[in-house]
């Protein structure tokens, strides 16, 4: 268990107590009202209602219902490698299914895309992994996994949560963000040989969103011993510190859309010079919701540097292809792109755990 | 309905912290019991009583949420003593900051987490309460203790 988690419940414990037991006043049940005269009109214009909204859905379907997802551009990726209920599939990018990855030693946990390969983390223990290499074909039939060299590797944090996985653009190294015996920590990992390198610190703190520059040297995450902030770490760089990690930024940030907010995750484009953050706005509107965005930043200064595109709900998750064109995005489980500035879903299946083109 | 009153406390102290106070805490859990009784022949699987009830106590906090903030709209604050700066009194200073960064979570995150770590509900029962499905639970979860996490800044 966490220390957040540890405070949650000693919050939620002290709070529950403040209610003793014996001190609330009795349930009451209400007195049965006999049936309004008005409930006949009421049932009447109710099944109107339901009669016209049922010729309406029957339309719909009629007409093909929603439309379905566009195929992308030329240029764009045309499979991806999807992480489901522990297995690994491969789709077209309309959410098709095509091919199922053979099965490795443990279940699929966490992929990571490149312009030629895929990564995936298998989960083998509670806390250890292994990892795979997988190539895809021109039709997105998936080569036999090959595990690559070294230990398991441990982490507590686990796979699943905010971008913690990440390959660089050559395919040379993994990135692992996460949390071990309580110390924030990257691990890179050399996929040819199996070695890897640890930066950690000695406090705490979140670390999340793992991203690599184009330079395959520089990485990004968000960390800070007290706030979290967007960090570049140069993994050729001496020491082993976290904190050796320049701050390119704090994560919380002003931006015309969404307003104040906090940026939950971002990845480097692959123009080298911009990144693209998604970021939670305060909160608005009858359901104490907030409002969500990608926006692009400066890689150099991390200042807005472009226009926000609006996301349906909070994803903690954007990948990128090789253009920066296209940005898959994962929606409490449902998969969706960004291209030109618009959201789309890409499927109404809402089961995946992590997914890369 | 004695399963409703076994779990009163446990319903009321859920819906504080939701909705921060005691007094609307009593009143929607009074009121979830409520809409229950007047639902009760309609309720087929009486193996499911707990999770509905549970949900039923989410849905009203939702309401006394969506109210106050419509009352914010126009210019009326409400300070749940949960969150206030007086319960830093009652449970301490460091409870409070937990409260404070759980009231900066999205609605959903922080029912969640409640259902989870107050309540030690499991995937399936906190998908069925907030009727979505298990893996937007795990996934709200993760967000939100990462969220939390760098508020506090510390390991999510």
């Amino acid at each position: 268990m966490t220390t957040t988690e540890r405070r949650l419940r000693t919050a939620f414990e002290d709070a529950a107590r403040t209610i003793e037991p014996g001190s609330l006043a009795p349930l009451t049940i209400p007195s049965r009202r006999r049936r309004g005269t008005w409930t006949v009109p009421v049932a009447v214009a109710a099944a109107l209602a339901m009669v016209l909204v049922g010729a309406t859905l029957i339309g719909d379907r009629m007409r093909g219902g929603p439309p379905p997802a566009q195929a992308l551009a030329a240029g764009g990726p045309q499979h991806i490698l999807a992480v489901r209920a522990g297995r690994a599939v491969v789709e077209d990018v309309t959410g098709h299914r095509l091919f199922e990855v053979p099965r490795a030693e443990g279940r699929y946990r966490a992929v990571a895309g490149t312009a030629r390969e895929f990564f995936l983390a298998v989960q083998t223990t509670e806390d250890t992994y292994s990892f795979y290499r997988v190539t895809l074909g021109a039709d997105g039939a998936p080569s036999r996994p090959r595990k690559l060299p070294g230990p398991l590797f441990r982490t507590q944090t686990g796979f699943g949560k905010p971008e913690n996985l990440a390959a660089s653009p050559d395919g040379s190294k993994l990135a692992v963000v996460g949390t071990v015996d309580g110390h924030a920590q990257v691990d890179v990992i050399d996929v040819r040989t199996g070695a890897h390198r640890i930066w950690r610190t000695p406090e705490g703190g979140a670390i999340t969103s793992a991203t690599w520059s184009q330079d395959n040297r520089t990485l990004g995450f968000l960390w800070g011993p007290k706030a979290a902030d967007l960090r570049l770490l140069d993994t050729r760089g001496d020491g082993a510190e976290l904190e050796d990690a320049r701050v390119l930024r704090g994560s919380s940030i002003r931006s015309r859309a969404p307003g104040f907010g906090l940026i939950n995750v971002f990845v480097f484009n692959p123009d080298g010079r911009t990144l693209t953050a998604q970021v939670q706005g305060t909160k608005t509107g009858d359901h104490d919701d907030t409002g969500y965005v990608l926006l692009p930043l400066s890689a150099s200064t991390g200042e807005p540097a472009g226009r926000p595109v609006r996301l349906p709900s909070d994803s903690f998750f954007v990948k990128t292809d090789t253009t920066g064109r296209h940005l898959l995005q994962i929606i409490d489980g449902r998969p969706g792109r960004v291209e030109d500035g618009r959201f789309s879903w890409i499927s109404r299946a809402a089961d995946y755990d992590d997914a890369a083109w | 309905m004695t399963l409703f009153r076994e779990h009163q406390l446990s319903l009321t102290r859920t819906a504080l912290m939701i909705v921060g106070d005691r007094a609307t805490a009593e009143d929607v859990v009074q009121d979830a019991f409520a809409e229950t009784h007047r639902r009760i022949g309609r309720l087929t699987d009486h193996d499911r009583m707990l999770p509905y009830v549970r949900a039923a106590v989410v849905n009203r906090c939702r309401t006394v949420l969506r109210r106050r903030a419509l009352a914010l709209r126009v210019g009326r604050v409400h300070e749940p003593p949960v969150w206030s700066a007086e319960s830093a009194a009652m449970l301490g200073e460091d409870r409070r900051e937990v409260f404070l960064a759980l009231r900066r979570l999205p609605r959903r995150q922080r029912e969640a987490l409640v259902l989870r770590y107050y309540l030690d509900v499991d995937d399936a029962e906190i998908a069925e309460v907030m009727g979505i499905s298990r893996s937007t639970v795990r996934s709200t979860i993760a967000r939100a203790l990462a969220a939390l996490g760098r508020q506090l800044g510390e390991n999510a």
